[in-house]
């Protein structure tokens, strides 16, 4: 079996170049800055040459863009149509979706006992304010606890009771109330 | 001037012209003088070669982007456009009934005969019925705003009117519910039962504040 051979590191420069600084950056030039510069060439030449896809593509873009544009503009027409028929349905709409103010005074006409009669029955805005005259006082309390019953009525209160100037025996009595 | 010219010359001529002196004095220098000069050169390719381009890349794929975007929502509309445009022609029997609940115009004496038809109807006698300010011809730009209090949906120009009639309770919701479902849509804002004496006989008096929409 031959003798194996070890391996000898030597550290000092073999040519001449490695000697002098001239030697090493010309070294230099001419193996790392060339790699250098071959992947910076590759880089910049990729980019060149993707700009010609990338201009192409660009440019199909603005034309298909002025295209629909035209074709838009061709319906500015029916869009401000389309827009006027919304703006009325949707003005309907929400006008027609209100709470009904017959069905709610039909609603406490219901909740009434019947020996109390109305004077007035008003409503501004959500506001609403009874005026009635009631036989006793039990009728008045009953009302009252009918219409806290009514869901679409809320803060419910009685404001003013007394008797009847024109009849002593009834009492009259002043209800005021929130629509939902 | 000349001066501080000469002082600065002076100065940085030391810094530019003993490259070599200072190469020579230091041994680092010496030793690293390979991995200096491929850092100096990665940074200028970097900031005068590299940068540019690849900004000039970006910039032009994020126009890409934006235009596509912008080319998306425009087909987009068009389609929308195209089924609304659809609709209007298979709804076209359909859309006068639009136009007589919300009209271009105030029409304050369609109103009032709608009013009377319905009271009519509903065996109620008109005492008074009033039609308040309202834009009969132009744009409503020198009419007071928000005297009728809360504006109406979409903004739209309103008819107030205000009715007062006599009757029967039930003749009186009757008159109400036909009120709140006339092909115009009204706008209560108030409404009031009293209970009066008329000529020595009691009769229920309806009084009725609305607004009616219409579009400019």
């Amino acid at each position: 079996m031959p003798i194996r051979k070890s391996k000898q590191i030597n550290l000092i420069p073999q040519s001449e170049f490695d000697t002098s600084p001239l030697g090493r950056i010309l070294k230099w030039a001419l193996s790392t800055f060339r790699v250098m510069v071959i992947f910076t060439e590759l880089i910049v030449m990729s980019a060149f040459l993707s700009r010609f896809w990338l201009d192409a593509k660009n440019s199909d873009l603005s034309d298909e863009i002025n295209v629909n544009k035209a074709q838009v503009l061709a319906y500015s027409e029916i869009e401000a149509k389309l827009r006027m028929y919304q703006k009325k349905i949707s003005i309907t709409k929400s006008l027609y979706s209100q709470k009904k103010i017959g069905d709610a005074v039909a609603t406490i006409t219901k909740l009434t006992p019947p020996d109390i009669s109305f004077v007035s029955i008003s409503l501004n805005g959500t506001q609403l304010d009874i005026k009635a005259t009631a036989n006793s006082e039990q009728s008045i309390a009953q009302f009252l606890v009918n219409l806290n019953s009514f869901k679409d009525l809320k803060n419910v209160s009685l404001n003013q009771v007394g008797s009847s100037v024109d009849n002593i025996g009834l009492t009259i009595f002043t209800l005021t109330g929130e629509l939902r | 001037m000349a001066i501080g010219w000469k002082k600065d010359y002076f100065r940085y001529k030391d810094f530019f012209l003993n490259i070599l002196s200072q190469y020579k004095a230091k041994p680092n220098f010496k030793k690293y003088l390979e991995l200096i000069l491929s850092m100096v050169t990665i940074a200028l390719f970097a900031i005068f070669a590299i940068r540019p381009t690849i900004l000039t890349i970006i910039d032009l794929n994020k126009e890409i982007g934006e235009k596509q975007e912008t080319l998306t929502k425009l087909k987009q509309k068009i389609k929308d456009l195209q089924n609304g445009s659809n609709t209007l022609l298979t709804e076209s029997a359909r859309l006068p009934t639009i136009l007589q609940a919300v009209p271009d115009k105030a029409l304050p004496d369609i109103l009032i005969k709608q009013i009377e038809i319905i009271a009519k109807q509903n065996s109620l006698k008109i005492m008074s019925l009033s039609i308040s300010d309202t834009i009969l011809i132009g744009d409503g730009s020198n009419l007071k705003k928000g005297q009728e209090g809360i504006s109406l949906p979409e903004n739209a120009a309103q008819l107030p009117f205000t009715v007062t009639l006599t009757g029967g309770y039930n003749d009186i919701y009757a008159f109400t519910s036909s009120l709140q479902n006339l092909r115009r849509p009204v706008q209560i804002d108030s409404f009031a039962i009293n209970s009066n004496i008329i000529e020595n006989e009691k009769v229920l008096v309806l009084i009725v504040s609305g607004r009616v929409p219409f579009t400019l």
